[in-house]
């Protein structure tokens, strides 16, 4: 959705980072003393939802920039590190948590990138692999377009070598290194072409079939968009991942989803995109799961979607899951097809347990922190 | 701000009004009983048998009393009042004798043209006493008078800005005509002649009159409570009925429940007698307030052949709606499936194949397996031998619920269903209990027993290593 409203904080000083958001949304601010104007703007709507993503507010973040994953209980958790920059989205996919999430959601640009460089130089110093990723609250590169942001924390990364804090070891590679992962259904990857990233940024795309993308992911890029930007960036040697999630059961998703596979991994001449396996630092997969309350949101939203009528049953953490076997089966497909383009790709699943992982994976990591480390060992593999 | 609803509302409230009451005796041909606008009470007696009633006018004042009560359905009042006399006066308005009735024959209006009282309360006495042939009553009569103080609107306790209140007659008004209008696709059963000619304090003193007249004799039913709001949000908004609500229901209410109540109030008549009936309840009722006449009168058959408690109509009407959705077809078709007008004893429609039973409709949305044959086949056996005894209607709310479950979920469903065959063929003692995770999502199952001694400890542990042995318990914690 295009931005139609920009706010900003009165107490803001103008900047390099506000005037080129300024310029690039090509609207006048209206400045604000209080965040209450421009949730009170947003709630005033008949949908707040789309208003949210038409809102673009440039404020400060007044809590921790960098956070741990909070996951959810009874099932494994990847470790995740958020770095948190932004929230909310201008896409507008039905089943997006992000719109039972905020009271009111609205378009958050964060500013203060010095805050953001001084916490991570606190994470790089202390010795210690951290996944780290912008696309939990917002999607990483929707801001691409309006904000030099996710250029700026490529370099951030790249350079992480070369921080006084950090011990450059014989090689010239790193111990543990961190990557920055940006997690997108854009394709605005223009800014990151030409830097110097050190492949310590791993550039990951969220990936449906054609069919869920046209009925559920309005205003996302299409999957051959995606591919085609993924092998860009592969081109200009970045890491790539990519997420399967959520994972839609419908009639006849388990051949769609074998077609999109196929299209990572097949060359030009079969209609594929030919990315290569090594270029991938690892796939995670996760069937649809979401809060009760979402569901009045999509029916309201989304009339048209089925998306919230699957055959979902409460989980242990209290948010609807597909019945087991359900998600099981259609597990077993996907991991058989990835792995029969890259056998030794990392595949891993977002919030399951361990019936799901030994039924499907055939293991399951089952000490606290084990998924973590086995994705801190793919980054030691691909990113260094 | 002075909220001159708020003033208006207190003055009614605060009984001034009664000043304005006078105690007369009214013939009781002068009393228009076919306007039912200020009518709260959810009595059966409708305008028909208000018609009906009305004719007993004409009966031979020879005949006894005793005779006519014995077919009136307000017989036992009738019998009071005949005996002790009347207690409570009814309270009328005085009304514009020249005033024209909406839809109603020629012949009558000339009846009706007598007629200069309204009624606010006390509909049921007055058609009692007409009942057996009084002439006439006391009645407390409102006889409004716009010059008197009470309820006149002070101009200079308006705030400039309280443009709702300057709009207020013309709201009312305006109203009026969208109900008229909506007359026409049956939403409105209540007749409203006078109207028209009333301003909008006579009408909201009127109103809550008639409200508070019921309210404080009696808990209100829901769609009497529905029918009250829609009476006052011709003049109050939802806030003031919320704020207003205790003294003018007798209990508190917050705005959520006005404005369902009035939505509830909107709703097809269908569903009001379907509430009446305490067949639905509110909460399901207002979840049908989107769907087209087709979609309701479906769920109105559904409802009126089975009883279920309120979450079970709720899940009973989720489930439809999310089966049609799911298999892209009409909630119609959900509900006029066979297996469903096999359940409830089928007149759904008139198109209903003869030659189709339960046992196709069963195979037509469910691939049998063998072992939820067994399952399946005692329930259609279960169905064919209950629709034989004519079962009951809570029994086919409970069949309608579990078809639709397994439908909507057909997958846990069987597995559910397998569990249960499985158990049975376990052959568990009665006092050793095996319970599966919720919705098989977790890996934990559950024994349950109870022992009384140590030796009776001994004695379940020992059955319980028997039971371990058992291949089958393998195959379910598989």
């Amino acid at each position: 959705m295009k931005i139609e409203t920009l706010f900003m904080d009165s107490h803001i000083k103008p900047c390099e980072e506000t005037d080129y958001i300024i310029e690039k949304t090509g609207l006048k601010p209206e400045y604000v003393k209080d965040s209450k104007v421009v949730y009170d703007y947003v709630n005033a709507s008949d949908d707040p939802v789309s208003k949210g993503k038409q809102t673009l507010y440039i404020t400060e973040n007044h809590g921790a920039v960098i956070k741990q994953c909070p996951g959810t209980s009874h099932y494994t958790c990847c470790d995740y590190t958020i770095l948190h920059t932004g929230t909310f989205c201008t896409m507008d996919c039905s089943y997006c948590i992000l719109q039972a999430y905020f009271h009111p959601p609205v378009l958050q640009y964060f500013t203060g990138q010095e805050k953001i460089f001084s916490a991570l130089d606190g994470l790089f110093a202390q010795n210690k692999t951290f996944r780290v990723g912008t696309g939990e609250f917002t999607d990483s590169l929707i801001w691409e377009k309006i904000s030099n942001l996710p250029a700026k924390l490529v370099k951030k990364f790249a350079e992480q070598q070369s921080s006084k804090f950090r011990m450059p070891v014989q090689s010239g590679s790193m111990i543990n290194p961190s990557v920055l992962e940006l997690k997108t259904k854009t394709v605005n990857i223009d800014s990151l072409k030409d830097i110097d990233h050190n492949r310590k940024t791993v550039i990951a795309w969220s990936l449906n079939t054609p069919s869920i993308i046209k009925s559920e992911e309005k205003n996302t890029a299409s999957l051959g968009a995606r591919l085609k930007a993924a092998k860009k960036c592969e081109q200009w040697g970045y890491r790539l991942a990519f997420h399967f999630d959520p994972l839609v059961i419908y009639d006849g998703c388990e051949s769609d989803y074998k077609e999109v596979i196929r299209s990572i991994f097949a060359d030009a001449s079969s209609g594929g995109f030919g990315i290569l396996p090594e270029s991938i630092v690892w796939i995670s997969l996760g069937t649809f799961r979401f809060m009760p309350p979402l569901k009045q949101i999509i029916e309201k939203r989304f009339s048209h979607s089925k998306i919230a009528y699957g055959e979902f049953i409460t989980g242990l953490d209290n948010k609807m899951r597909y019945f087991k076997p359900l998600r099981i089966a259609l597990y077993q497909e996907i991991v058989s097809s990835i792995r029969q383009y890259a056998p030794d790709l990392l595949v891993y699943f977002c919030m399951e347990d361990r019936e799901v992982w030994e039924k499907s994976l055939g293991f399951f990591p089952e000490k606290e922190g084990e998924l973590g480390q086995m994705l801190d060992k793919s980054v030691l593999k691909r990113c260094c | 701000m002075v909220n001159i609803q708020t003033v208006m509302l207190k003055e009614i409230i605060s009984g001034e009004i009664r000043q304005k009451t006078n105690i007369k005796r009214v013939s009781l041909d002068e009393i228009d009983l076919s306007d039912e606008t200020f009518k709260i009470s959810s009595d059966n007696i409708s305008c028909h048998n208000t018609s009906s009633n009305n004719n007993l006018n004409s009966v031979n004042t020879s005949f006894s009393h005793d005779a006519i009560l014995a077919d009136n359905p307000l017989s036992s009042l009738a019998s009071s009042i005949n005996s002790i006399g009347l207690i409570n006066l009814p309270v009328l308005i005085k009304i514009n004798s020249n005033f024209h009735h909406k839809g109603q024959s020629s012949s009558c209006n000339k009846a009706q043209n007598r007629s200069t009282f309204q009624i606010i309360c006390g509909f049921r006495r007055v058609q009692a006493m007409k009942s057996i042939c009084m002439a006439d009553t006391l009645a407390m009569v409102l006889e409004y008078d716009k010059s008197h103080a009470v309820l006149e609107h002070d101009e200079s306790r308006i705030e400039p800005d309280d443009k709702y209140l300057r709009s207020i007659n013309s709201n009312v008004w305006s109203k009026d005509k969208h109900i008229a209008s909506n007359d026409s696709d049956n939403r409105v059963r209540r007749t409203d002649n006078h109207v028209d000619s009333m301003d909008v304090e006579t009408y909201a003193c009127c109103a809550i009159l008639a409200i508070t007249d019921n309210a404080f004799q009696r808990p209100l039913t829901v769609m009497e409570q529905a029918r009250s709001v829609l009476l006052l949000k011709r003049f109050l908004c939802v806030e003031d009925i919320a704020s207003a609500s205790y003294a003018i229901f007798n209990s508190s209410m917050n705005q959520s429940v006005v404005n369902m109540l009035g939505d509830l109030a909107q709703m097809d008549e269908s569903v009001h007698e379907l509430i009446e009936q305490e067949r639905i309840a509110m909460g399901p009722a207002l979840k049908l307030k989107s769907f087209n006449t087709d979609e309701i009168n479906a769920f109105v058959t559904l409802f009126s052949k089975i009883r279920t408690g309120l979450n079970k109509q709720k899940e009973i009407i989720t489930h439809i709606i999310e089966i049609a959705a799911r298999e892209d077809i009409s909630i119609c078709d959900v509900i006029k499936s066979d297996d469903i007008r096999e359940i409830i004893g089928d007149d759904i429609d008139d198109n209903k194949n003869d030659n189709t039973n339960w046992q196709d409709a069963v195979q037509d949305y469910k691939a049998v397996d063998d072992t939820s044959k067994s399952a399946d086949e005692k329930r259609k056996k279960s169905i064919n031998e209950n629709s034989k005894k004519g079962i009951d209607e809570n029994r086919k709310g409970n069949l309608v619920r579990a078809l639709l479950f397994q439908r909507r979920y057909p997958n846990l469903a069987k597995a559910k269903d397998n569990f249960a065959i499985n158990l049975r063929n376990l052959k568990l003692k009665n006092d050793v209990r095996l319970d599966p995770p919720v919705d098989f999502e977790g890996r934990d199952y559950t024994f349950t027993f109870k022992v009384s001694s140590v030796e009776e400890m001994a004695k379940k542990v020992e059955l319980l290593s028997e039971i371990g042995k058992n291949p089958l318990l393998a195959q379910i914690l598989s």
